[in-house]
């Protein structure tokens, strides 16, 4: 799930990169809002990057701690899927499919995340 | 007879004088309350400094500058605050609104087919179009950080006069003079620019003029035309032609004929939509109801009301020498001597000279005469030589109630040999009423010449500074504004003579208001207006009766006293109102007299010119034109006899005359200023009483704790965060 969801969240930055030149060029914007929003998607790849690396790390040496760490890192990274999705200036059809998207990765990945941790913490009790 | 020098915009009512309105005191600030000074921001603009107030903004934006009747709602005007929720449905389904000043913002309409939904921010606005545009978004952006470049004041120079002096006010040219020198059928409410359906009660209820009312006006030779119809919503203030009259007896007995009062009067009926039809019931039809008589002299031009029973034996009064009926058409030169008619040797009936708009208003005339034929004295009595409609409607444009004014006359034939005239002159007026208007209880119903700024060809506001309770505490000035605003002499009697004919002397009648016609001062149109008296020789000879310092003065006032700053003056704030300042100064010390021993009145008063200095003020982008002062200078001249033959049938003739001339004050980048307003800060501030009904207490506190940049960070979080959860 965390590979996929790394090569989506590269493909969802591309496109909406490619979404925000179509946007600057067609729309008007008021003053720095344009750039406002570029931004979140600069701060999302890097949150996201974490995310996936912290919750990998859980993964692989089998601790509940990065997962924690992960957890944060979602809340962030499931508000601005919730802005791109909902708040942005111009929400197009094609942000509806990505963020929906990338809301049900995390959502799914945070269940899972509950359970993988409780599993490591139960382990490391016995 | 009439001659109108200058611009014949339109002539006053004969009789009445330009009179002013009266105040309503109880709307009138008191002094103690009113600004004093010079207020710069106009009625109807908004200051968008707000640190300023209305002594001191300079930046002002005005977005009601296509209101211009007070008090009544303006057609296609969607700032207009007059209209209803009603009228702006009528004007959106029509199309478009006028301009009103707001500034066009960048506005891009896409596709939806891709965009799902478009989130409005700061300086940003969306209009959603689901009418015939559906399918659109359009998006428009201010990103500008300064909101607009404006005129800086000009506060030193409103009532400065002194600067008139200067060459710079001076223009290159003068007019001094050298020293000898279709009804929409089936609709249910009458739209803007309809034709109003028309049916007159003879035997039979049928169509009048075709089915649409008529409002004849002059056709190419000059002549009354009816092919001209009542367009919904269009006022007619100025329009006059001319009757023929082949055979008076037959126009005058004619039923329903042109000079009838049953045509115009109570047996016409007016739809009250354009669905009406000759067979619908009584209830789609409004009758016309007389709301005034007015009697009107074709000898002198004289209008005074009318008394009923007066016209049934006129009492015939000799006259000097009979009087065209009427020489005002542009045609009048093509002569036929079997059509002419002249003026019956009557006088008016009796009656109150007043006229004022509002006691004609409080007229309800309850038994209209019947026009008829005099066969012993040749005479039509009470022909219709003026009609004007006043048609009142509601918001959704359905015909309320109908009234028409009338001016009666008496015409004969006694005289038909020795005039050259083809015919009478009539003049047909409508205006329309939106009764559902909103009331302003701030300022009264009125035309305005621009809203604020004045607007090129559109009257300088005028009137004159009356107070209420002068030397108390409750005192209170105001403006008695003109209606028709500052006017020019004009002629009024035969062959440009200053005054129609007269038994008394011209130098008796000592009052501007005595004059019957004047010409308009508009608003960026520089005129010359003028009229002349005729002496004989006996006459001038006799100069202690006329020669007489500041005798004749009083014909050059003006009637005025104030003008009105912007063209929507307000009358009840006397301070939007500048000083019309009579220059004397630069007279001569000689009083006007009879020059011993020779025929000359030296120092004879006898012009005036009027100088308008004005500028721009507001938005470089929409600016308003407002006037800075007023100057009236009194020229004099000496007026000489120079005619050789010194016969009693010897005459000569003498001009008054009055000019205006509007003076830019012209304003250059370096008159300008950008406003840019303060930066907002980066986050808002939290009102103290965002928790509540949850936090009740703290109230005071989290007015303190907001001040602190931690604090607003927290809110504003929590704040978001709660948002973004809901969405």
């Amino acid at each position: 799930m965390l590979f996929f969801n790394g090569t989506f969240s590269l493909l969802f930055v591309a496109l909406e990169a490619i979404s925000f030149i179509y946007k600057g060029n067609n729309f008007l914007y008021p003053d720095a809002v344009l750039g406002m929003e570029i931004f979140f998607l600069i701060v999302y790849l890097g949150l996201e990057k974490a995310r996936i690396f912290q919750a990998s790390k859980g993964n692989k040496i089998e601790e509940a701690g990065p997962f924690v760490w992960a957890f944060v890192f979602s809340g962030g990274i499931m508000l601005i899927h919730l802005f791109y999705f909902q708040l942005q200036t111009y929400v197009l059809r094609m942000d509806r499919i990505l963020n929906g998207m990338g809301m049900i990765f995390v959502a799914i990945e945070v269940v899972l995340m509950i359970f993988t941790s409780l599993t490591f913490l139960r382990s490391a009790k016995m | 007879m009439t001659f109108a020098y200058g611009n014949a915009y339109e002539m006053l009512t004969p009789g009445t004088g330009n009179q002013g309105v009266d105040v309503t005191w109880a709307s009138v600030p008191l002094l103690t309350e009113a600004s004093t000074g010079y207020v710069p921001l106009p009625s109807g603009c908004e200051c968008l400094d707000l640190a300023q107030t209305a002594e001191t903004c300079t930046a002002f934006t005005c977005h009601e500058t296509c209101n211009l009747n007070i008090g009544e709602c303006d057609e296609f005007c969607c700032s207009d605050p007059d209209c209803t929720a009603d009228d702006l449905e009528r004007f959106n389904a029509l199309g478009e609104c006028l301009p009103d000043g707001s500034s066009t913002d960048s506005k891009l309409c896409v596709d939806t087919t891709s965009l799902d939904q478009v989130n409005e921010k700061y300086n940003m606005h969306v209009e959603q179009d689901d009418n015939a545009l559906e399918g659109l978004v359009c998006v428009s952006v201010e990103n500008n950080a300064i909101e607009g470049e404006f005129y800086s004041s000009q506060a030193d120079l409103v009532n400065n006069y002194a600067v008139l002096d200067s060459e710079t006010y001076q223009p290159s040219y003068s007019f001094a003079i050298s020293a000898d020198s279709d009804a929409e059928t089936g609709s249910q409410e009458y739209l803007f620019g309809d034709n109003l359906v028309a049916a007159i009660q003879t035997d039979s209820f049928r169509a009048a003029w075709g089915g649409v009312l008529s409002l004849p006006t002059a056709g190419v030779d000059g002549t009354c035309s009816p092919q001209n119809f009542v367009e919904f919503g269009t006022d007619v203030q100025v329009n006059e032609c001319l009757l023929p009259v082949e055979n008076l007896e037959a126009t005058c007995t004619q039923t329903h004929g042109p000079l009838s009062t049953a045509l115009y009067g109570e047996d016409l009926y007016i739809g009250t939509r354009p669905s009406s039809a000759i067979n619908t019931p009584s209830t789609d039809w409004e009758r016309v109801t007389v709301r005034s008589l007015l009697y009107k002299s074709l000898e002198t031009g004289s209008v005074s009301s009318w008394e009923s029973g007066s016209t049934s034996s006129p009492t015939a009064q000799p006259t000097s020498e009979p009087t065209a009926l009427s020489t005002a058409s542009p045609t009048e030169s093509s002569s036929d001597a079997n059509s002419t008619v002249s003026v019956s040797p009557t006088v008016a009936p009796s009656a109150s000279p007043t006229d004022a708009p509002s006691a004609r208003r409080a007229l309800q005339v309850s038994s209209v005469p019947s026009t008829t034929w005099d066969a012993s004295s040749g005479t039509c009595e009470n022909a219709v030589v003026g009609v004007k409609y006043v048609i009142e409607h509601n918001a959704l444009g359905v015909i309320t109630n109908v009234q028409v004014d009338l001016t009666l006359s008496n015409v004969d034939l006694s005289n038909a040999a020795q005039t050259a005239q083809q015919g009478l002159t009539q003049s047909f007026h409508v205006s329309f009423v939106n009764t559902e208007s909103v009331a302003d209880s701030t300022a009264p119903e009125r035309v305005v010449s621009g809203n604020p700024g004045y607007i090129v060809g559109l009257p300088v506001q005028a009137g004159n500074l009356v107070r209420q309770n002068a030397g108390t505490d409750d005192e209170k000035t105001a403006v008695s504004y003109l209606p028709e605003g500052l006017a020019l002499m004009a002629a009024s009697g035969p062959r440009g003579a200053c005054f129609p004919s007269s038994s008394s002397p011209w130098y008796n009648l000592v009052s501007s208001t005595e004059m019957t016609a004047s010409t308009p001062v508009l608003f960026g149109v520089d005129a010359s207006s003028a009229c002349s008296v005729t002496l004989t020789y006996e006459e001038f000879t006799d100069l202690s009766s006329w020669c007489i310092d500041r005798r004749n003065a009083p014909l050059l006032d003006l009637g005025a006293t104030r003008v009105g700053i912007y063209g929507n003056a307000n009358p009840w704030k006397a301070w939007e109102w500048v000083s019309l300042h009579r220059e004397t100064s630069h007279l001569s010390s000689t009083a006007q007299s009879p020059v011993p021993g020779q025929l000359v009145c030296q120092n004879m008063v006898d012009r005036v010119d009027i100088e308008v200095l004005w500028t721009k003020s507001g938005e470089i982008d929409n600016p308003q034109p407002m006037i800075l002062s007023v100057r009236a200078m009194v020229g004099q001249s000496d007026w000489k006899w120079r005619k050789t033959g010194a016969g009693a049938n010897a005459t000569q003739t003498f001009t008054f005359s009055q000019t205006v001339t509007f003076i830019e004050h012209k304003l250059t980048e370096a008159d300008w200023f950008a406003y840019k307003p303060e930066i907002p800060p980066i986050i808002p501030a939290i009102p103290a009483d965002v928790f509540y009904p949850f936090d009740i207490a703290s109230a005071a506190q989290a007015t303190i704790r907001g001040q602190k940049s931690g604090g607003h960070f927290v809110t504003a979080f929590v704040v978001c965060l709660a948002g973004l959860l809901r969405a």
